[in-house]
C-alpha cells in the first residue's frame, strides 16, 4: 500500500473540513487584525509529492512583487511545518494599515516581530481546528522569518531549499486568505511529516 | 408534522456531523446538496421549511445563495452553519435573511437550544 492510498476520499474530505474550521478561526483573527473582511476559500488538502508541494507554493500570486515568508514548526502527536506567505503590499503599507507609528515602520526588528505575531496567530488558529477535533496535542515552535520584503521570485529559492525531507510525499494543507479591501494575500501552507500520518489516521478513525 | 430540511454543505463529513447532532425527536425529512448551485436548483423545485447553509463553498458561497433566494422571494427559515466566524459574515448573513448562525463544529446542545429559540422544534 502506498502512502497515497492511506487516506480514503472520505478521510481527506474530513481533513478538509477540519482545516476549514481552523481556517475560519484564522480568518476571524486576520479580520480583527486588519479590520477588514477576509475572503475564505475551501482549503486544499492532499497527499502530494514534494515537487507538487513546491509548485503549489510557487503559484502564490500576490498582485505585488514583494512577499514575506514566515516559517514555523509544530511538534507533538503530529508534527510538521508551515510556511505563511504574505504579500500584496510592501511593509510600509502594511504598517500603515495596521496603524503603527512611523517609528515602527522603519524599525526592521519591529516589522519582523509583527509578521511573526501574525503568522503565529494564524497558525495557532489553523492548527487548533485540526488538533482540537482530533484530540491531538501539538505545540507550535517559535516562528522565524524565511524571507522579508523579498521579491516574489525568491519563493522559488525558499521552497526548493526545503527539498531535503526524508520522504518524497507529504500531506499538504493549503489555506488561502484574501483581503479585498486592502489587496492583501496570505497563503498558509502546512505539511505533515510522514512519520505523523499514522497518528493522524488513527485520530481520524476515532472521530469518524 | 414532518419538517423538510435542506442541508447545503460541500463536505460529506460535515453533512454527516450535522445529521448526527439533529434532535432525535425532530420529525424531519432531510435533503442534502453539495454546493450553492445545487441548493438553488432544488429550491426551484421544492419549498423547504428549514435550510442549514454553509458559507464557504467552491462555487456559489452561502452569502450569495441568500442573496439569490431573496431575489426569488423564496421564504424559508435559514440557519448558517459555518466555520467562517467573522463578525462581518454573521452580519451580512443576517441582513440577507438568515435567522441565526452556528459556528462549526456544531454541538447537539447548541443546535437544539437555537432551534428551540426560533421555535423550529
Amino acid at each position: 500500500m502506498t502512502t497515497q492510498q492511506e487516506f480514503t476520499d472520505y478521510q481527506i474530505d474530513a481533513l478538509k473540513e477540519l482545516a476549514n474550521i481552523g481556517m475560519g478561526r484564522a480568518g476571524a483573527k486576520l479580520s480583527q487584525v486588519f479590520e477588514h473582511r477576509v475572503t475564505l476559500n475551501v482549503p486544499n488538502v492532499a497527499m502530494v509529492d514534494e515537487d507538487k508541494f513546491n509548485s503549489l507554493a510557487l503559484k502564490f500570486e500576490t498582485g505585488s512583487p514583494i512577499v514575506n515568508i514566515i516559517q514555523q514548526s509544530f511538534i507533538g502527536e503530529i508534527e510538521g511545518r508551515s510556511a505563511f506567505i504574505i504579500g500584496g503590499h510592501n511593509f510600509a503599507d502594511l504598517v500603515n494599515i495596521l496603524g503603527y507609528e512611523e517609528y515602527d515602520a522603519i524599525d526592521e526588528g519591529h516589522q519582523k516581530e509583527m509578521l511573526m505575531d501574525i503568522s503565529n496567530a494564524v497558525n495557532s488558529a489553523c492548527l487548533s481546528g485540526l488538533a482540537e477535533q482530533l484530540e491531538l496535542d501539538i505545540e507550535l515552535t517559535n516562528p522565524s522569518i524565511a524571507a522579508f520584503n523579498t521579491p516574489n521570485s525568491a519563493l522559488k529559492d525558499f521552497f526548493f531549499k526545503q527539498k531535503h525531507q526524508e520522504t518524497h510525499q507529504t500531506l499538504l494543507f493549503e489555506i488561502k486568505f484574501f483581503i479585498k479591501d486592502i489587496n492583501l494575500y496570505c497563503d498558509n501552507i502546512i505539511s505533515l511529516k510522514i512519520s505523523s500520518l499514522e497518528n493522524l489516521r488513527n485520530a481520524l478513525e476515532r472521530l469518524l | 408534522m414532518t419538517t423538510s430540511l435542506l442541508i447545503v454543505d460541500d463536505s460529506t463529513f460535515s453533512r454527516n456531523m450535522i445529521k448526527r447532532v439533529l434532535p432525535s425527536d425532530w420529525d424531519v425529512d432531510v435533503t442534502e446538496v453539495i454546493c450553492g448551485e445545487e441548493a438553488l436548483e432544488v429550491c426551484e423545485l421544492k419549498q423547504f421549511d428549514v435550510i442549514f447553509l454553509d458559507l464557504t463553498m467552491p462555487d456559489i458561497d452561502g452569502l450569495d445563495v441568500l442573496l439569490e433566494l431573496n431575489k426569488r422571494n423564496y421564504h424559508s427559515r435559514v440557519f448558517i452553519i459555518s466555520a467562517d466566524i467573522q463578525e462581518s459574515s454573521k452580519q451580512i448573513a443576517k441582513e440577507r435573511g438568515a435567522l441565526d448562525f452556528f459556528p462549526k463544529p456544531i454541538k447537539t446542545d447548541t443546535l437544539l437550544a437555537m432551534l428551540q429559540q426560533h421555535e423550529v422544534v
